[in-house]
């Protein structure tokens, strides 16, 4: 019977031979990696996924480091959120615009193409670069085609971690900031 | 250092060859953390990683952490199957240089890559990662298969563990002076501290070198090569000089 050459009866059970199992190994290998490497090929990209205008919806504390003031999700001052970004003009105004050209990678602001940014690791981790300086790098806790949403370290007023959660769009927005 | 396997090894090289594989590990992966925010040494975090990503539904992470792990496993895997199948058809020596020789080949890659090729795109990131996974994985499967299992030196989870086990060993007299006991005990301390010197001068060489780091690496890798060749090449030049002492008595 064809079933007699993958399987033995052992003791009144139904085991598989060794050298199926041995070949399966082989088999379920090469469908992982070429799984795997099809993904990472033809899935969304999530460079192509960062792509575009982001409209800040709005800055939480993650986490903080004991501070009776600063509570876990609980909105960040302007202030604060405004200190944390001094060095990044073109996050001030509250549109993050991520553009890709053949070559460069740059976040726009007004006609300035001097901050360039990069995904590092399996894509969770945002750089902004100046000069190809680092100057800022962000956790990147979810990237979908409508939301993205951030980590940055805060070492300021307060020792903790802000969430930033930017949505997809606004771009009459900041076609009027402009 | 390569030429002898499984039990016919000594402590002295188990040491010598964990010590220095272990050291070129901790440069590979402070390294690719400076250049990709990437381990590569070793892959217990990315089974947890792979594991959140696709809980999170993040299906692209997931794959690329998946395809990170496969390639650790493949080169554990290539490593084994080039001795065992090299076994009785060429000499260990050989046999067990052509894993070492992939794995020189594998980081020669990342670094001239990223001398001369590399434009930060995530695409190149995952790709180069993937390499030194491969080249990581080509180590510890070389070292664990001629060692009989006693040397891994890409991660220190296991070692840790038995590091542990063996200080609180140590507590009862009649365990410091088993011998066994003790040179496991210095095998285990020489990787761990070999592996912490790596990572510190592949920190120090960055600052310097940049991507040149991924040279050094080689290059400490290929004494693991040369260091049997050399011993071969010394105890050639003696048995020569011997007999020739012998011929020139006799006549």
């Amino acid at each position: 019977m064809s079933w007699q050459i993958y399987f033995l009866k052992r003791n009144g059970m139904l085991t598989i031979k060794r050298k199926i199992l041995a070949r399966f190994n082989f088999v379920l290998l090469s469908f992982l990696l070429f799984g795997a490497t099809a993904m990472v090929m033809f899935y969304e990209n999530p460079e192509r996924l960062l792509e575009g205008e982001w409209e800040e919806q709005g800055w939480y504390f993650e986490k903080v480091e004991k501070s009776p003031t600063f509570k876990r999700q609980t909105i960040i001052h302007e202030q604060i959120k405004d200190e944390a970004i001094a060095h990044l003009p073109p996050l001030q105004d509250g549109m993050w615009h991520f553009e890709r050209t053949r070559d460069k990678n740059f976040v726009a602001h007004h006609q300035s193409q001097q901050y360039n940014w990069f995904l590092k690791g399996r894509g969770h981790i945002l750089e902004l670069r100046k000069d190809n300086e680092l100057v800022e790098s962000f956790i990147i806790q979810k990237l979908s085609k409508d939301q993205l949403i951030l980590h940055l370290n805060l070492d300021m007023q307060t020792r903790g971690i802000a969430r930033i959660v930017l949505k997809k769009g606004g771009k009459e927005k900041y076609a009027e900031k402009i | 250092m390569l030429r002898k396997y499984s039990n016919h090894r000594t402590i002295q090289d188990n040491i010598k060859l964990g010590g220095i594989t272990a050291f070129s590990a901790g440069m590979v992966n402070v390294a690719s953390v400076i250049v990709f925010f990437s381990f590569t040494s070793n892959v217990t975090g990315y089974y947890a990683v792979f594991a959140q990503e696709m809980a999170k539904g993040n299906w692209y992470q997931g794959a690329v952490v998946l395809f990170w792990i496969l390639l650790f496993l493949i080169g554990s895997m290539l490593s084994n199957l080039i001795i065992i199948h090299g076994k009785g058809r060429l000499s260990s020596y050989l046999t067990h240089s052509i894993p070492l020789i992939l794995e020189i080949i594998s980081i020669l890659f990342v670094g001239i890559y990223l001398d001369f090729f590399y434009e930060d795109s995530l695409k190149e990131t995952e790709v180069l990662v993937g390499a030194l996974l491969f080249a990581m994985g080509l180590q510890n499967g070389l070292t664990a298969s001629i060692s009989n299992s006693v040397v891994k030196t890409t991660h220190l989870t296991g070692l840790t563990t038995d590091l542990a086990i063996l200080i609180s060993m140590f507590t009862k007299e009649s365990n410091r002076t088993n011998r066994l006991l003790v040179d496991k005990f210095h095998l285990l301390l020489s990787i761990v501290i070999a592996y912490v010197l790596g990572g510190l001068l592949s920190g120090i060489s960055f600052a310097i070198l940049s991507n040149k780091t991924f040279y050094v690496v080689c290059a400490v890798l290929l004494i693991i090569g040369l260091y049997d060749h050399y011993k071969l090449y010394l105890v050639k030049k003696q048995f020569v000089k011997r007999h020739r002492q012998s011929v020139s008595l006799t006549s």
